[in-house]
């Protein structure tokens, strides 16, 4: 039986180690329809260190959830993938791929965590919420049952939530929204995984709750030395919690970096797009957002060349619209754009 | 500048099933709201959910009956306005809502939906009509063979322009937009924005602007009105509000805010705690639980608004003080 501080140490050892703990090389999905197969994931690269964060950043359509699924190992049946995903720690290497069911199950809650965006479809709707959190502990033979529930009661209050005994006893429907998500994020946390994957973990909340949740995953993964994959479509959370982006579109990767460097100087035409289109509390009132126009393409509509051209001021006939774009290491990121660095020597 | 829409002392209260003590319980869902917005002005209401701005937006266009106060339109009281005249109203005042998926009939095509309101009100027959379906979409941005679409063919986006054209078919003079850009993605949101400040500054419309996203708001909005479990608790320009809040909640909202502009190092540790519950709504100032200056006579007394800087606060510890220099952030400190 492994009491707390023991575990606090190890976690804190596991911090101090090097190499990545995600490892994702080369993922590729797609999806057949009308007997054609269409891409929805074209050879997407990342690693993700322990105690760090990456956000994986897009609209509908880019690829960052269907990416979470993938590690995730949540993949719709009728999709096929290649690629590897692999996660790194002091046990050994997994290939997450790879895995059966069974085997996925038991890494679970322990080196893998989840938090979804809407808590009341992923939480047990007749199931009291402190048995949720304690069933981690006591499925992976953790520690005994009472012991589970003090430790669940023990990270409610954690979570900032007030009288946690008396809502460790509560059912999910119970509880606000804002509770509901402290609670998942309690699940998912109990089991000190290496891995969390949090997907628009904040998109359904309030954002003074949303403020409560973000400190909330920053403190814990710090702590703990937890990597962490955060998923959402909203750039300004990123910037809160991230510590590298990966700007996704149409299925690909087209800029990564350090979260500052890629807010505060943008280079992929999309990447300065979206960060212009957003209103800030400094924009000018009244003056015309800089909007991309045309929309995101759809799966299996993917123009020829790169695949934000015809939305991309910049493009360059005959450049742009042939062949398939690489990412280029362009001043400490990796950009997929043919003009990035003709546009910053002009 | 005369208001076109003037509430006062507006409430609406729902009943529940749940009872204590055999009477049944009450959402204090909007108590006690004045609120007045000037032709041509766009007003955008901001909150958390279960702040009441959604129904205060139904109220003023009486798609749901207050439970007390009144609502002027143009000068005419249509608090209790017979449902025939009302309708004949109901041309002037129209809504945008947040899902373009849900809000338009699948079986319409989009040129029917768009003539429908046109029809409903006489305004048009014939080739009147259709000329006027298709200047409806030149306005919107869509082209003209959309007519004969349905709604199933369109994106997000482009169903938030039918949406839009729909609500323009009748000519009206105010619009409610209820979280009308909220489901889009950012690129498409800031189109949708673009379209509606067009659409203001040429047609001269009064809007209420619904949102919880401040930057949004304050991009779009003259004033806004800040509601929290019900009831308006500051009220202002929109971006000396958003910039130099007065009341300690809109100062929180501003700090919890996710911005590119101010990101965590610099940030105050965010609000504690949930809103209590509109059930049972606290005899004093609704935001002193989770206050970081309430005092005991917060948790007793209401605070009425009173004017503060450009606008309105209801707030005891704050007092009326001259307007700051616009340039320096409330916050930065």
């Amino acid at each position: 039986m492994n009491p707390l501080p023991a575990l606090a140490a190890a976690a804190s050892e596991k911090a101090t180690q090097s190499g990545p703990t995600l490892a994702v090389s080369d993922l590729r999905i797609s999806a057949k329809r009308d007997r054609k197969s269409v891409e929805l994931l074209r050879g997407v690269s990342f690693h993700v260190a322990s105690g760090e964060t990456l956000a994986l950043v897009g609209e509908s359509g880019c690829g960052k959830s269907i990416t979470s699924l993938a590690v995730m190992g949540l993949l719709a049946p009728g999709l096929s993938m290649s690629g590897e995903v692999a996660l790194t720690d002091a046990g050994g290497r997994i290939d997450l791929v790879a895995l059966s069911a069974a085997e996925r199950r038991k890494l679970c809650g322990r080196r893998l965590g989840m938090i979804f965006q809407e808590p009341m479809t992923s939480l047990n709707p007749m199931q009291r919420v402190g048995d949720q959190i304690a069933e981690t502990l006591t499925t992976h033979g953790i520690c005994s049952r009472q012991e589970a529930a003090r430790r669940a009661v023990a990270m409610l209050d954690r979570m900032g939530i007030a009288d946690p005994g008396r809502r460790a006893l509560a059912l999910p429907h119970e509880l606000s929204g804002g509770m509901r998500q402290r609670v998942m994020i309690a699940m998912a946390m109990i089991g000190e995984p290496d891995l969390l994957i949090a997907d628009e973990p904040t998109t359904a909340l309030d954002v003074t709750v949303q403020a409560q949740i973000l400190e909330l995953i920053r403190d814990l993964s710090r702590e703990r030395g937890m990597a962490t994959l955060f998923i959402s479509h909203d750039l300004a959370v990123v910037a809160d919690i991230a510590d590298r982006v990966a700007v996704m579109y149409a299925g690909e990767i087209v800029e990564t970096g350090p979260i500052d460097q890629v807010l505060d100087a943008p280079l992929h035409p999309y990447t300065i797009g979206l960060i212009a289109s957003r209103p800030a509390l400094s924009t000018e009132r009244r003056a015309r957002l800089s909007a991309i126009f045309g929309a995101v393409p759809e799966p299996g509509r993917r123009p020829q060349g790169c695949a934000f051209h015809p939305r991309c001021s910049l493009a360059k006939p005959g450049l742009c619209d042939v062949g398939d774009v690489p990412l280029k290491r362009f001043d400490g990121r990796d950009v997929r754009c043919l003009r990035v660095g003709e546009r910053v020597q002009a | 500048m005369s208001s076109l829409i003037e509430v006062s002392g507006l409430s609406k209260r729902f009943t529940t099933d749940q009872r204590r003590d055999g009477r049944r319980l009450e959402v204090h869902a909007v108590s006690d709201v004045d609120l007045d917005i000037a032709r041509g002005e766009v007003v955008a209401l901001v909150g958390e959910s279960g702040s009441g701005k959604t129904t205060l937006g139904r109220l003023m266009l009486r798609l749901i009956e207050p439970s007390s106060g009144a609502i002027r339109f143009d000068g005419v009281d249509i608090t209790s306005l017979p449902a025939a005249e009302m309708r004949r109203l109901r041309r002037r005042m129209q809504i945008v809502f947040q899902d373009p998926f849900s809000s338009l009939n699948p079986h319409l095509r989009i040129g029917e939906a768009i003539a429908e309101p046109i029809q409903i009100h006489g305004l048009a027959t014939g080739p009147a009509l259709a000329a006027r379906v298709d200047a409806l979409l030149d306005r919107v941005g869509l082209p003209r063979t959309a007519r004969e679409r349905f709604p199933h063919e369109f994106s997000g986006g482009q169903r938030q322009r039918i949406a839009i054209a729909r609500a323009l078919a009748p000519e009206p003079d105010f619009i409610v937009a209820d979280e009308a850009v909220a489901a889009l993605d950012v690129s498409i949101q800031a189109q949708i924005l673009n379209l509606l400040a067009d659409l203001r500054t040429d047609l001269n419309l009064t809007m209420l602007f619904i949102s919880h996203d401040l930057g949004v708001v304050q991009h779009i909005a003259d004033r806004v009105a800040v509601m929290y479990l019900g009831r308006i608790v500051e009220i202002g320009d929109g971006a000396r509000v958003m910039r130099d809040p007065v009341h300690p909640y809109t100062q929180a909202l501003v700090v919890a805010a996710p911005s590119l502009d101010a990101r965590r190092r610099n940030r105050p540790s965010p609000l504690p705690g949930d809103p209590p519950s509109p059930l049972d709504p606290p005899p004093g100032c609704s935001f002193a639980s989770r206050c970081p200056i309430a005092e005991e006579a917060c948790k007793r007394d209401r605070p009425v608004l009173k004017p503060v800087a450009d606008g309105l606060a209801a707030c005891f510890k704050t007092r009326s003080t001259p307007h700051k220099d616009p340039k320096e952030p409330a916050h930065a400190a």
